[in-house]
């Protein structure tokens, strides 16, 4: 591929995680559009959402899949996110689930359990922060300080009731339908669906305080300031692709098992993410793909770009690739025109911080169409292509608000 | 095509001994070019499905790498000769060894290999060293089937839980079982999000074949 600029030729070298643009062009109208079924019960094919609170900014969204618009069927993933009114705006959380698409009825399962998780860790946490005062502050002592331990060993608690509470309002979502219209030879592993949940907590000193459990695929991860990726957990994952764990799986919820999975991080945040495999995979592996991902995220304006001291640096003298259009699955007279990082990926090698730069350059370009950053989220999402991923997508991404802490907790 | 793509193997054992000589392989060539059609048709498939060819006769032989259909050529068949199952289970251990990518921390691993096998006689070869050395070194989900009366369907049963059988071995009854991997490898990746070691949902078999128990 080659691009113009002021008439100087920019050079690009597809990256072998990139692509296959000739095979993507062929396949992109074979893929067709098919509504979500009504019956047994309307479950949503897309969702998208933003929110900011004093200390975080919220982008979420989900899409089906271009296998589950080809063939009909709906959207297995679900999420939720709240940031609960008792906190002053230092407290996010959100759930996601994958339901299995080899099982019927797994997106109530992820509706249940991710609705239910976020309720909990909600409901508890405004507990813990009552009973302790000095919450926020005491999540900044020294690991090693036994309130701190004390402290972390309720959290780690909290995050591991989320699970059983998500499991048995899976299992109840089950109950309540059996043997209903559509419902009848449904078996509780119809519902089966993998689980992430985390909370991302703002401390009295401004850390970015996480502690994140997940069962199954999908993955939570975070890029601190310096750029360092984060990874919560290891996703479970079998020999083959598409081989994982699920909620429902009892010996995965024994108490040592929940125990080894749940993780906690104390530092400064760029950018938190969970993601259902849809978009993992794409990233894969996440350690190099994040830094990716968030580039992604700024190449095509659903996150800000910004250098780490405010400073704007000149986008590349080569100027930069045009973006690539592949027909949109929902309306093949539609091509949204989107920037692959990977583009940037040439022969001069530009890092990632670059490639923001570069961004300077171009984010109208895929900025000029819409504008909130929600639907944004969406439409990339929802458009853009890599050979070989047509799972639904569903992205969270937290942003630390960079403003002023105090120290006197809420 | 990317490094960390995800792929879906399929491996296709062909028995080219000397009975299938005449109308049985000249349906088998018709078969592999309509399945190629019909994978090429579906855009999931395009993306993901890798084919090889893996012949088997007096001795085993690749004939074809796992190739993308994209990239697939047809395969030159012969027949003649006797039936070395055995030779082809260890050759097909071999090639999902060497060509099949797993999960790990920095790989992204391909959807797990599905493996058809087909076959018109018994074979002449020791069998249970090459299920042992399958057995071993790889897992995969293998459907076989039985083509006609001189296949045995107990050998086959060794080898897999998944057999079928067709009652002779015509071309319409080959034409209908390339169709029937065709739908297999299409319907496949819709079942394979499961537990590691979870087997797969195939479409019922085509009219007249007997699925063995």
């Amino acid at each position: 591929m080659r691009a113009t600029e002021g008439g100087r030729p920019y050079k690009v070298k597809i990256f072998k995680n990139m692509i296959d643009q000739n095979l993507l062009s062929t396949t992109e109208s074979m893929w067709k559009y098919n509504p979500v079924p009504e019956f047994p019960e309307p479950f949503p094919e897309f969702s998208s959402g933003a929110f900011s609170v004093r200390f975080f900014n919220v982008t979420a969204a989900s899409v089906r899949g271009k296998k589950h618009k080809h063939d009909g069927t709906n959207n297995d993933d679900y999420y939720c996110v709240s940031a609960p009114d008792f906190c002053g705006g230092k407290i996010v959380i959100a759930a996601l689930c994958d339901g299995a698409g080899s099982r019927r009825f797994s997106r109530i399962g992820a509706k249940a359990a991710s609705v239910t998780a976020c309720e909990a860790l909600s409901a508890s946490f405004c507990a813990l922060t009552d009973e302790n005062p000095a919450f926020f502050s005491d999540l900044d002592l020294p690991t090693d300080n036994p309130e701190w331990a004390q402290l972390a060993g309720k959290i780690a608690a909290v995050m591991r009731n989320s699970v059983n509470t998500a499991f048995y309002a899976v299992k109840d979502a089950y109950e309540k339908r059996l043997n209903t219209d559509g419902f009848e030879e449904a078996t509780l592993s119809d519902f089966a669906s993998t689980f992430l949940a985390s909370v991302i907590i703002k401390t009295a000193a401004g850390f970015d305080f996480t502690a994140a459990i997940s069962i199954g695929d999908g993955e939570i991860a975070a890029i601190t300031e310096t750029g360092e990726p984060v990874i919560f957990g290891n996703s479970d994952k079998g020999n083959y692709a598409g081989e994982t764990d699920f909620l429902l799986n009892d010996n995965l919820r024994t108490e040592a098992e929940l125990k080894s999975r749940t993780r906690f991080s104390r530092k400064h945040f760029k950018a938190y993410f969970l993601m259902s495999d849809g978009v993992a995979d794409d990233y894969f592996p996440t350690v190099t793909g994040l830094p990716l991902l968030l580039c992604d995220l700024k190449l095509n304006g659903i996150v800000p770009f910004e250098t780490p001291d405010g400073t704007v640096i000149p986008p590349p003298p080569d100027g930069h690739p045009e973006p690539l259009k592949y027909k949109w699955v929902n309306d093949p007279d539609v091509s949204l025109p989107l920037l692959y990082c990977e583009q940037f990926l040439d022969s001069q090698k530009l890092c990632t911080d670059e490639i923001y730069a570069a961004s300077c350059s171009v984010s109208n370009i895929t900025g000029e169409t819409f504008n909130d950053k929600a639907e944004r989220l969406y439409l990339w999402l929802d458009n853009y292509s890599r050979r070989g991923s047509f799972d639904d997508r569903t992205l969270v991404v937290i942003r630390p608000n960079v403003i002023e802490t105090d120290n006197a907790g809420v | 095509m990317s490094d960390f793509m995800r792929r879906l193997p399929v491996y296709l054992l062909l028995d080219i001994s000397g009975s299938m000589a005449g109308e049985p392989i000249e349906a088998v060539k018709v078969g592999i070019s309509t399945l190629l059609t019909e994978l090429r048709g579906d855009p999931q498939a395009l993306e993901t499905a890798f084919l090889s060819v893996i012949t088997f006769n007096s001795s085993a032989r690749q004939v074809i790498p796992l190739t993308e259909i994209m990239l697939f050529r047809e395969p030159m068949l012969q027949a003649g000769g006797a039936t070395a199952l055995g030779a082809a289970l260890s050759l097909l251990a071999d090639c999902i060894k060497a060509e099949v990518r797993r999960s790990t921390d920095t790989q992204k691993g391909d959807w797990k290999p599905l493996v058809f096998i087909l076959t018109d006689g018994a074979p002449t070869d020791d069998w249970k060293a090459g299920i042992d050395i399958l057995n071993r070194s790889s897992t995969a989900n293998i459907i076989a089937c039985a083509a006609g009366a001189n296949a045995d369907p107990t050998v086959l049963k060794a080898i897999t839980p998944n057999v079928v059988m067709m009652n002779n071995c015509s071309s319409g009854d080959l034409s209908r079982f390339f169709a029937w991997v065709s739908t297999s490898v299409k319907v496949s990746s819709k079942s394979l999000d499961s537990k590691p070691g979870a087997g797969i949902e195939l479409p019922p078999p085509p009219q007249g074949f007997v699925i063995v128990p």
